[in-house]
Order: C-alpha cells, then structure tokens, then sequence
C-alpha cells in the first residue's frame, strides 16, 4: 500500500508533557502551567477532583460554588472539607483487602461525586455500574471487579441484593442517601464492620478522622463496557492520562474556571465523570441535572449560566422538542454542547443551531478509546452526522480485514492509536494491532474497535455503522402470534366502529391490555363493550384487559393511532379499573 | 461521501454482509430526514412471516409526518428491497439513560401498529 494513499486521520498537534518533549506548545499559557507551557505538578495528577485539588480552588475562590445539586449548593471551601471528612471516615473503615478498589450503584448526586472525590484522594479507584443493568449482569461486573467497597443508593440496592453482592465478607457497604430520604443520624465509626453491616454516608463524614496517605498499590482504574447483548467487560488501565486530556481540551476549547457544566449523563457511563472532572480540575462550577425532566434542565442552563454540557442525542433531541428551549438562544449563555453516538439526525443539527446558535459539536469515543473525534458545529452542519476529525494526539486508521490501512472513501474497520486507550479487558489484553501508517514512524500499536467507518479526502472520519449489526428483536412466540390476530378479530365485531389495541406497563401493576373502542352507535355500546371483552378474554387470557368506550380514535396523517394521545385519554380509566379490580380482589373472601 | 451504493440484484440473494451495508446506508439515509427528529432501525422477526425491516420515526411536527414517511419507504425500497419494510411513525424512540436504543421495547411498543399495518390489508382481502 502506497503512503501517501492509506487513508489515516491523526492530528500531530500535541502539546508538550514532562514526558512528552515532541509537541508543540500550548497556543496561551494557562494558570496551571508554567511559562514553559508544561502541566505543574499538583502531587498528583487529575481525577474526578482530589483533595488537594479542592483545597487549592476553595483557597483561590473559597466562596464560588463547585456544585449544585437540585437546592443544594456547594461551595468550593464546603465541598474541600466535606471530602476530607468522608475521605477522613472511609480511611477508618476501608478493608484491609488490596488492592482496594470500590463500585457504586446509584443516581447522580452530591453524596456520590463527595465519596468518589474520597476515594480517589486514597487512591482507591472506583468504579459506576449501570443501574439499568440486569441482574446477572451486574453480578458479572461485580465478580469482574472484584470491589472490596460497594456504594449504593436506597432506590438500587434491590437490584445490588438480586446481584448478591449486598451481604458479601470482607466488602464494605456504603449506604448513601437517595432522592427524598431523610439524613440518617451519624453513629461512631467501627473499623472492620461485620459483612452486611453498612457504614451511612453521615457516618463517615461525622467521623473527624484525619485524612491519610493514600494506600500504596499499584495505579489502575477501571470502567464496565456492556456489549449489545448487555455483558459487561472491564475495561482495564494502567496510566492516567486525565493531564493530558484536560490540557488537550483546554487547548482546544479554551475552557476556564468561569464555565459552568451541566451533567445529564448517569456518573456510572465513562463520559459522564470524564467531562465533569474537567470543570472541576479547572475550578469552575458542576451543576446535577436530572435526566427527565427537561423543562427543569432548561431552566439550569438559564438560571445557572451553563457554559458547556454533554447530551446523549436522544436526550438532546427531546430537549430541543420542548417548548421551553424556544428561548435558550436569548437566554442562555451555553457555548459547547457535546453529543455523541450512533443516533444524531440531521433534525438535531439544524434545531440545535436554530436554538442555541453554533455551539453544537459531535464527538466519536467509547470506554475503550476514550474521546477520539470531535466536529465543530461549523463542519457539522455540511458533514454527514456521524463525521469527526481526530483530536490532537489521535491517530485513526481504517483498515480491511487483514489490518492492512484502506484509501480514503473505502469502508472498514476503524482503529485507534491514542494515549487514553485501555491496556485491557480483565484478564485479556486489549485487542490491539501493529500498523504502518506509512509516515516514517514504522508500525504502531492501534486498538481495533467495533465499528465500521469511512475517512474522507478531507481526513474525517465518518462513522457506517457497528460491526455487530442491525438491532433485533422478535415477537414472544406464541403470545405475540395470538396479539397479532386480535386487533383483526376485534375490528370484525358488527358493534364496533373502531378500535385499537395498546400494550401498557403500569408501574407497580404490570403489563395490561388497554382497548379504547368506538362502537357503530350510542345503543350499542354495551354489547360492543361484552363483545371484545369476550375476545380480548379468549385470545389473549394471560394479560388482564381493559375495555374502555371512547368518541375517536385519534389518528395522526399517515394513519397511526397516535398512542400518547389516546393513552392520555384513557389511561385515569385504565388505573381506576386497576384499583377497582384489587380492591374487589381484596374484598372477596377466599 | 464516496461509499459506494451496493448494486440491486434482481434475485436480492444477498449475504448477511452485504445487508448489513444496505442497512448502514438506510440508516445514513435515515438521519438526513430533515422533519424526523429521531430514527431507529430493527429487524423484527415476526411470527409466521420472518424478518421485517422496521423503521421508527418521530416527526419533527405534525405536517412533515407524511412526506417524512414517503421519504423513509422510498429509501427503505430504494437500499434494502430485500425485506418487507414498515415504516412508523411513533411519539418516542425508547433508549437507555446512556443513549443506547432499546430495541425490544421499540418492537414491543409498536407491535400493535404492525399487526395493524401487515395483517389488515390482508386479511381484508382474503
């Protein structure tokens, strides 16, 4: 293969490192460099935020608040000496195991991002795990992990007790309060708790220990990446490269100590404590959103002048659907809106410019590769959706099936050269591949990804798709064969003018049959009501019914039933038959 | 883009493979929609019929749904005629808190819809 035709995207604007004496310098010295333009060393390097880290912004701005959680705001000076209580009381309690190392399973909040700070000020990675995981899932993460502490909310630790990992010997369990929940009353701290003795969140940050060393083992950290079918792997790394990041993303964006970031992503997805860990290391303000509410995550981009944000698309297309992001573009102060995946359309692209101005960009990462291409919002509006240009210190390949690089505008495999690659999945290393670029630097390690792309003459890279193929589902056998036939029978009772079928999961009930109906005429109702009762009955018994009269069926121009607004409807209807049908349950004598 | 459009065979015996790349194209296809706020593909296997190609859109507003649905048929026919297509309009695309798209509970939601959409016409004409 020729050089010059091997289609590769790699950036070689790299700033200089103490260990990287190569690139260039940063464009503007920065306050945490030197005039040199090198990363001052700060005893550590960055993470979530550490301690010291913490300390050293609430002596510069003690008063600026660093957090925000729904009514409760934190300023740097608080948000400094509550991690030194919980790093104080979890330095009392840790397990002597090693190498230490925590879980948590919990919804985004103040206690969360406090215990992670603690931790990481001892040097204990800790590790998000995906609340909307199975069971066995989890488990599997669990046993891959190997926690010696496990942190968990009121509202998921069923699902930590289904895992069988809520009671385990020599693991310590942190209870943390969730949304709604009163503040347990601290109690005095017992070093080595019996297995299933958890310690509270109050406990630890009343406990007045002074802060120790970090432990000494070995640096790893660690993410749990589920494949399509939802089984977890650990993704395994050995060197941080959160320094390098941070300043690579200053560099490029200008971020500074007056942006404030918006979280809307669960802390256990990688991006999510990724990004949030750039405004704290800069000083500067996170803000907890909440992950459905979109009128009040329109109001926190207003109301506390929210800078920068990262939205997954479905999220972000929901948002610019509401109502209340008609008036972001006068209102807000928002200048890098972040989104990424496989779902970006092109809808999203021009709503978001129309709504927020040019601020939109896409990005291309996973929890193995970390963050690889970015596209600005310019690019963005004349590149297909799913395009990006290789961040500084990235290099991209797209190679054919025999890893040799392919010529621009072929289809392939995509690989990655980077400094934030994970060295590897549990016990297997990372399945990484020796390729010649063909630009003088020989054969270099590139990790291969599961998906498929294309770099153009112009050296983005255009995502086609996932490796692992079309999404699929199936209908259940012989129920859903039985579902299929129903609506057709029911449509040939005589008394009935029209009707529609809709499968709705009641919370705290179940699944039921909602089957709004409008009979051929007023008189008729009662019989039309018997007669699809009886065949709702008789074809699908295993799933309670409820058959309810209405005046339409609403229906949208190309002829669906439009659910949202017939369940709207009906659906008082549907929960008082629920009610009434337990109460009579009840009542009935056995 | 200079990917190639994979030609149409009249047999349409296709590999697995090369459905996959029809599918990556429909899909590309898919999300320049400019009144289709999201799309979603599934294969749907379906009971007596076989596989389905299914796709969800939501519409941007009320007015654009119908040429929004032309739009998604035709390029359906146009990049994957190998399978049936059904294309549905629906309020919401269901995902994962961390975006990624719940396909069963799509397939689940909509199935009302294809049971509407493949067996009325046919058994009407029975």
């Amino acid at each position: 293969m020729p050089a010059h035709s091997a289609a590769t995207a790699c950036s070689d604007k790299s700033p200089t490192f103490p260990s990287d004496t190569a690139g260039q310098v940063f464009r503007r010295p920065r306050r945490w460099m030197n005039q040199k333009g090198q990363l001052q060393p700060t005893g550590t390097e960055f993470e979530m935020i550490k301690l010291q880290d913490a300390l050293r912004h609430a002596a510069e701005r003690p008063d600026r608040v660093a957090l925000v959680d729904g009514g409760r705001r934190i300023t740097w000076s608080e948000l400094a000496d509550e991690i030194a209580k919980v790093a104080g009381g979890l330095a009392a309690v840790l397990p002597e195991g090693r190498p230490a190392r925590a879980a948590f399973l919990c919804c985004n909040g103040w206690e969360l991002v406090v215990t992670t700070a603690a931790f990481e000020t001892l040097g204990v990675p800790i590790t998000g795990l995906d609340f909307e995981a199975s069971a066995e899932a989890t488990a599997d993460a669990l046993e891959q992990l190997r926690p010696t502490v496990v942190v968990s909310s009121k509202l998921h630790r069923p699902l930590l007790i289904a895992a069988g990992w809520a009671d385990r010997e020599g693991v310590l369990q942190v209870h943390l309060h969730g949304v709604g929940e009163e503040l347990a009353a601290p109690e005095p701290i017992v070093p080595n708790p019996q297995a299933g003795e958890p310690v509270a969140y109050s406990t630890l940050a009343a406990a007045q220990t002074a802060v120790t060393a970090p432990i000494s083992q070995p640096y790893e950290s660690f993410a749990v990446s589920y494949d399509a079918a939802g089984s977890p792997r650990l993704v395994i790394r050995r060197r941080s490269y959160e320094a390098r990041r941070l300043a690579e993303l200053v560099d490029e964006f200008a971020f500074d100590e007056d942006d404030t970031y918006l979280v809307t992503v669960p802390m256990y997805h990688a991006s999510s404590p990724g990004w949030a860990r750039v405004f704290f290391a800069l000083g500067g303000t996170v803000v907890l959103g909440p992950y459905h509410d979109l009128a009040e995550m329109c109001r926190l981009i207003t109301d506390e002048g929210v800078t920068a944000t990262l939205m997954v698309p479905p999220v972000l297309s929901r948002l610019l659907a509401h109502p209340a992001s008609a008036e972001l573009r006068e209102t807000s102060r928002l200048r890098f809106l972040l989104t990424g995946g496989q779902h970006l359309n092109r809808w999203i692209v021009n709503e978001a410019w129309d709504r927020f101005g040019p601020v939109l960009h896409h990005y291309y990462g996973s929890t193995e590769t970390g963050l690889v291409t970015v596209l600005g919002p310019d690019e963005l509006a004349l590149s297909p959706c799913r395009s990006g240009r290789a961040m500084p210190g990235i290099g991209i390949a797209v190679l054919d099936g025999e890893h040799r690089p392919l010529p621009p505008g072929v289809r392939g495999r995509v690989a990655v050269a980077s400094y934030q690659l994970m060295d590897a999945y549990g016990d297997a290393p990372a399945p990484s591949v020796l390729v010649d670029l063909g630009d003088g630097q020989g054969p270099r390690p590139f990790l291969l990804t599961g998906d498929d792309g294309v770099i153009d003459y112009e050296g983005r890279l255009e995502l086609t798709g996932r490796t692992a193929g079309a999404v699929r589902a199936r209908a259940a056998g012989d129920r859903d064969a039985a579902f299929f036939g129903l609506e057709t029978e029911l449509l040939d009772q005589p008394a009935v003018r029209d009707l529609a079928v809709l499968r709705v999961n009641v919370p705290d009930h179940g699944p039921v049959l909602a089957v709004p109906f409008v009979p051929v005429a007023r008189d008729l109702e009662a019989a039309a009501y018997r007669a699809v009762s009886a065949v709702c009955a008789r074809r699908t018994p295993w799933i309670p019914a409820h058959v309810i009269p209405v005046d339409a069926i609403p229906y949208s121009p190309t002829g669906t039933i439009r659910t949202g607004e017939l369940l709207t409807e009906i659906m008082p209807l549907v929960n008082l038959y629920i009610h009434l049908d337990k109460q009579s349950a009840t009542e009935i004598p056995a | 883009m200079t990917t190639p459009v994979p030609p149409h065979t009249p047999e349409d015996e296709l590999e697995e493979a090369d459905l996959e790349a029809r599918l990556l194209l429909l899909e590309r296809a898919l999300t320049e929609l400019p009144a289709a706020r999201q799309t979603a593909i599934l294969i749907g296997e379906i009971p007596d019929y076989g596989d389905l190609l299914l796709v969800a859109f939501v519409p941007a507003d009320a007015e654009r749904e119908e040429s929004t649905q032309r739009a998604a048929r035709a390029a359906c026919a146009r990049l994957v005629p190998v399978l049936p297509a059904l294309v549905i309009p629906v309020d919401d695309i269901p995902y994962t808190l961390d975006g990624e798209l719940c396909g069963q509970q799509l397939f689940d939601e909509m199935l009302p819809q294809i049971a509407r959409d493949m067996l009325l016409p046919k058994e009407m004409s029975a």
